[in-house]
């Protein structure tokens, strides 16, 4: 090209990439980020906001762009340790409510087999490691919407031997079979030897050797113990031998008695 | 104030009813039928006062014949009516 | 208070209302009513008996107390007066309970008719097996299982060997358990690891040597992990072919390419005996060197010199045996320095990593050669530990010898003494028992997938307690043929007793409801050689009843009919059972079965055969006491006491004092362990251009095996819903591959759908794939090929040859 050619053409240029650039500006602008809209951008009504296939397992859905300062404004709201703090009051006076301790142990019934099985988790996991289950779970928490129970047993190192998800990520949770098992129930109140007395405790301690992990701040509120300043449960609250499968289970011995002359 | 206890009664040759006659004649004090222990005498008391109870009690305690006193039931009253019952633990074993 | 004031009326009343509760509870008190101490009071959790059990699951043998209440099974604890666990449990061992209430049991025995199944009496069934036995007694075999209980081993292997002259008798185990065997053998020159559970609680350093205990033997693991977050210092090592969940628990992750190991266990004896390192005084004192005879290959070898094995390993230098496995040099010297030191105590743990190999034999002797080499044997925490799979692995296949090979305690059918030895104490003919070993599995299967007039000379398989159709390698040759209508094997008769419905009940001519777990007397033997009981507690449903009343009402009906093979010596029934008024009891009749302990009689007969290889076991009622026992288990001083580390003076009664270590089996016959040497060999089938991708295979925490009971229990199958195939992030981008995706996997000998996940639970390295085998809709045995190791004629599932293709929704 001869340099005459070149100076009218450049300007031609420039300006058709100019005004292309901006007209592509203010289409982008009004467009949202979705290639599959096919109807008017800017009418909101009759816009697809979902994609025309099902979400898969795993993945979380994208923010609408409309959406996005609200999104962010809530998510900030809820995450202000303010609004993270319980509502519960620690130092609230506990009163037994039998229909509230009912509805405590139907709701443990929902990720234990029977009373006793390890229970499930219901949230999602890292599928090769426990580190971060301590994290949460060693000390315990309360939020205003999360209750996060303690270990009821002391430090064991794999937390995935026996805990497992309900319902993993990578695939919907399913049953493959039906099952008729009916697990253990869980006890309702521990013997007494006569009213007043504190109760005996109904099940195993095995496993269950943190008493403040049900019974404390974090546990169910039907199940909370009226008492949670006192720290030394089992100064009152008799466990059973059997029951913890110490060697000591059978009958008490004694020696015979005297033999009295009739 | 009304109160129930349990004197537990020993055998000192005598009668018991002798020593159940006796403490039915103390003032401010009922007895009642003893169950399947003969040695267990359950017992009102109907005192005016907190203190008046108390001496009734040691009273009793020193009756001729009674081993000791349980206290297991108190009714506190005040002027006004309004009441607090306590239940208290334990007695000593038999 | 002043008694001015007149007392109102209604006050007058509530006082006497007062007076009158004052009295009553004085009266209760003193009447003595409502308090007795409940000093010997029943549980509060009136109406649970609980009753011990091994756990029906893995090889390593926990023990459980099994909650039943009102004839059903409603809880399970860990037994905490148990020495292997402890009172802890895994996943399954803690949902084992449900594995008895899934919804489609088997109830009834049925019998194949076209495409459907008739429900039959369980008479029908018995007289149809009898008579298929009958026309052709020589076509007949048996498929059992390492899942099978002692004494339903013991029933099989009398009605076979000792009754029809028929060795083709195999096991499941040979799929898991034979090259560990083999390794054994011909190393020791006796079955079985010589150290127990105690080594975990007290090794220095522990090497996983291709298995993933974290999920297979969780408790195990455990033992381990828990002394290290208790303050101890304790060195893991993971060398595998892929991340697990083990890696993550290990200090040092090894990664190596299948066949890796023989070169590492080459590599690290190589750098012993370099730096001199080696245990000196040890090697001299008890072993021996060996080579394979490659003229007249066998488990003996020829023996060879030290100079000799030196020599042989010299290529293995730490930069050669990098390029055979993939491992850095530098983690090579770092095991030799590991092995070179003699104050740490080390023990190794291997699985179906160094099992399901097609050098299975030679790299279970190589580890077995380093542990000798370097003295890392015979004390506390020194060991090379051969975990097992199944719960009786170790107590019926291999202690039992229901192998097609193997008579009970250790012996062979080859050998002329052995067969006499058999024959006097199962009280049969001599000569009955036949010296020709039978079919090995993959050789049973094939030959019963072979159309007769081809050479295909097994016409009836009776499956006990296992999952062939699902578990079997290269199924479309092993199983799937059965189920063609074009492939000439219409003659063929399946016949399958199981629980459930499963990938082999598909295939069966007649199906046999099966009594499960504590739904029948047992007893199973565990990885560390312990032998443990349990008593029956449920009934199980409508018609199911137990395999071993099954194969002796067989046995009966063909004793009936005049059979020859079902008559002992003195012409009476094989299977005859006497209660203690020494009058014989008609145990094949179902209503008088447990009128006996038939356990306990086959066992009693049993035990007999276990003193020749010092495998003593105690009589049945110590193990009734016992949480399991050790064995051998020898008579002190009144007192059964097990064994805890055999070989080794002070801990094993059979040692001579003065020895130290005594290989009192030894194959030389001089008490010496026998070190070999291997040579690095290329696996059977390796990645190339038409199928780029190793296909390695496994198992997952929450399902056992084929998945048949543990996915019937929703907590476990909710955790872990279904089969995926794993692939490495940057190998699924290449084929733009997201989580979730379904890929086509093919391999030489059949394909597979199957969804993608990736970063999952495992972590394969790129140009490796894995797939669990657990779900009976994604069969990824399929894929997997039949080759086996020359000796112990094991198939590899480890390494397959597969393409990936991307399948569009």
């Amino acid at each position: 090209m001869t340099r005459d050619s070149t100076s009218n053409a450049t300007p031609l240029i420039a300006f058709v990439v100019v005004s292309v650039a901006v007209a592509g500006y203010f289409t982008g602008l009004q467009a949202p980020m979705k290639a599959s809209s096919l109807s008017s951008p800017l009418t909101a009504a009759n816009r697809q906001t979902r994609s025309t296939t099902t979400p898969e397992a795993g993945v979380v859905l994208a923010t609408d762009y409309k959406d996005m300062a609200d999104v962010t404004l809530a998510r900030r709201q809820h995450a202000r340790l303010a609004s993270l703090k319980s509502t519960t009051d620690p130092l609230a006076e506990i009163r037994i409510d039998p229909e509230e301790k009912l509805m405590a142990l139907h709701q443990r019934e929902q990720n234990r087999a029977f009373n006793g099985a390890p229970p499930t988790i219901p949230h999602p996991i890292d599928q090769r490691s426990d580190a971060s289950c301590a994290a949460c779970h060693k000390e315990g928490a309360m939020t205003k919407t999360l209750r996060i129970p303690r270990m009821s047993h002391e430090f064991l190192t794999h937390c995935m031997q026996c805990h497992v998800e309900n319902n993993p990520r990578h695939m919907p949770g399913t049953a493959f079979r039906e099952n008729e098992f009916t697990g253990l129930e869980a006890p309702t109140a521990g013997p007494r030897a006569f009213p007043g007395a504190p109760p005996q405790i109904p099940h195993s301690t095995w496993m269950r050797s943190d008493c403040m992990s049900c019974h404390g701040y974090e546990g169910r509120h039907g199940i909370r113990t009226t008492h949670p300043l006192r720290s030394n449960c089992q100064q009152c609250h008799a466990p059973s031998a059997t029951m913890d499968q110490t060697l000591l289970t059978g009958e008490p011995q004694f020696l015979p008695g005297p033999e009295i002359r009739k | 104030m009304i109160a129930g206890v349990v004197a537990t009664l020993e055998d000192l040759g005598g009668n018991l009813q002798d020593v159940i006659d006796e403490i039915a004649r103390m003032p401010c004090v009922e007895t009642g039928d003893v169950g399947p222990n003969p040695r267990r005498l359950p017992i009102t008391i109907d005192s005016p006062n907190p203190n008046a109870l108390e001496e009734t009690t040691r009273r009793l305690q020193e009756c001729r014949g009674v081993a000791f006193v349980d206290v297991v039931f108190v009714h506190f009253e005040d002027e006004s009516g309004s009441t607090t019952a306590t239940h208290s633990g334990k007695p000593n074993s038999s | 208070m002043n008694g001015d004031l007149q007392p109102r009326p209604d006050t007058v009343q509530r006082r006497q209302f007062i007076k009158a509760s004052a009295m009553a509870a004085a009266a209760a008190v003193a009447g003595g009513t409502g308090f007795l101490l409940p000093i010997l009071a029943t549980e509060p959790a009136a109406g649970v008996q609980w009753e011990k059990a091994p756990c029906r699951f893995c090889g390593t043998g926990c023990h459980v107390q099994v909650g039943v209440q009102d004839g059903k099974v409603v809880a399970v604890a860990g037994d905490r007066n148990a020495e292997v666990n402890k009172g802890l449990l895994c996943v399954k061992g803690y949902h084992v309970g449900s594995a008895l209430y899934g919804k489609d049991r088997l109830t009834k025995p049925l019998l194949r008719e076209g495409a459907q199944y008739r429900e039959i009496s369980w008479e029908e069934a018995i007289k149809t097996i009898a008579d298929r036995i009958e026309a052709a007694p020589e076509r007949f075999a048996f498929y059992g299982s390492g899942q099978w209980t002692i004494p339903e081993g013991c029933a099989a292997q009398k009605f076979m060997k000792g009754g029809l002259s028929n060795n083709h008798i195999d096991p499941n185990a040979r799929l898991c358990m034979a090259s560990a065997v083999t390794g054994f053998l011909a190393t020791y020159g006796v079955d079985e690891p010589a150290g127990c559970y105690d080594d975990l609680d007290v090794c220095d350093v522990l090497i996983m040597w291709g298995n993933n205990p974290a999920e297979m033997h969780p408790v195990l693991f455990s033992r381990v992990i828990d002394r290290r977050s208790r303050g101890e210092k304790i060195t893991l090592i993971d060398i595998s072919t892929r991340r697990t969940r083990t890696t993550e628990a290990c200090q040092h992750y090894l990664e190596m390419k299948g066949h890796g190991d023989l070169a590492i266990a080459n590599g690290i004896a190589h750098l012993l005996i370099r730096n001199g390192t080696y245990n000196r005084k040890f090697v001299e004192s008890f072993c021996s060197f060996k080579a394979p005879d490659d003229q007249n290959p066998n488990l003996h070898g020829k023996p060879i010199s030290f100079a000799d094995y030196q020599t042989f390993l010299e290529p293995y230098t730490p930069e050669h045996v990098e390029e055979l496995s993939g491992v850095p040099a530098d983690q090579i010297r770092m095991l030799g320095d590991v092995f070179g030191n003699p104050e740490l105590k080390i023990t190794s743990l291997w699985c179906m990593g160094m099992n399901q190999h097609t050098r299975g034999t030679a790299i279970n002797s190589l580890v077995h050669g380093v542990h000798l080499l370097s003295g890392h044997f015979g004390t506390p925490g020194n060991a090379p530990t051969s975990l097992t799979g199944q719960p009786s692995a170790c107590g019926t296949v291999r202690e039992v010898g229901t192998l097609s090979h193997a008579l009970p305690g250790g012996r062979v059918v080859a050998d002329a003494e052995h067969r006499q030895q058999a024959e006097d104490f199962w009280n049969v003919p001599a000569g009955r028992i036949n010296p020709t070993p039978g079919y090995h599995t993959v050789k049973m299967w094939e030959s019963f997938c072979t159309p007769t007039d081809k050479g295909g000379d097994i016409g009836t398989i009776w499956v006990q307690v296992t999952n062939p159709g699902q578990t079997l390698p290269n199924l479309n040759k092993l199983f799937n043929p059965k189920g063609d209508n074009k492939a000439g094997l219409e003659d063929k008769f399946l016949i399958v007793s199981d629980v459930y419905p499963t990938a082999t009940t598909r295939l069966a001519d007649l199906i046999l409801p099966s009594a499960m777990w504590v739904e029948k007397n047992g007893v199973v033997g565990n990885s560390e050689r312990r032998t443990q009981q349990w008593f029956k507690m449920v009934d199980p449903p409508g018609d199911a009843r137990d395999d071993c009343w099954q194969t002796i009402a067989v046995a009966h009906e063909l004793f009936k009919r005049g059979t020859d093979g079902m008559k002992d010596r003195d012409g009476r029934f094989l299977f005859e059972v006497k209660d203690n008024d020494n009058k014989p009891v008609p145990v094949w009749e179902w209503e008088h079965y447990y009128d006996v302990n038939v356990d306990e009689h086959l066992f009693e007969e049993y035990r007999q055969f276990t003193r020749l290889k010092h495998k003593d076991l105690a009589p049945y009622s110590e193990y009734v006491k016992a949480r399991g026992l050790r064995w051998p288990v020898v008579e002190t001083d009144g007192q059964w006491k097990e064994t805890h580390f055999r070989f080794s003076e002070g801990f094993d009664p059979y040692v001579e004092e003065g020895t130290g270590i005594q290989f009192y089996h030894s194959s030389t016959h001089n008490d010496r362990a026998q070190i070999w040497f291997h040579p690095w060999i290329a696996p059977a089938e390796v990645p190339d251009d038409d199928y780029p991708f190793m296909l390695c295979t496994g198992r997952v925490l929450e399902h056992w095996h084929s998945g048949s009971m543990t996915r019937r229990i929703p907590e476990l199958s909710r955790a872990m819903p279904g089969g995926y195939v794993e692939i490495h992030a940057e190998d699924a981008a290449a084929y733009g591959l997201r989580n979730g995706d379904k890929v086509k996997m093919e391999s030489r000998r059949g394909a597979l759908v199957i969804p993608v996940w990736i970063d999952g639970r495992g972590k394969p390295p790129r140009g490796t794939v894995f797939i669990p085998f657990f779900d009976e809709t994604l069969l990824v045995n399929d894929l997997t090929l039949d080759a086996v190791d020359p000796f112990s004629k094991q198939p590899d599932y480890k390494k397959s040859a597969v393409r990936i293709r991307k399948v569009q929704p």
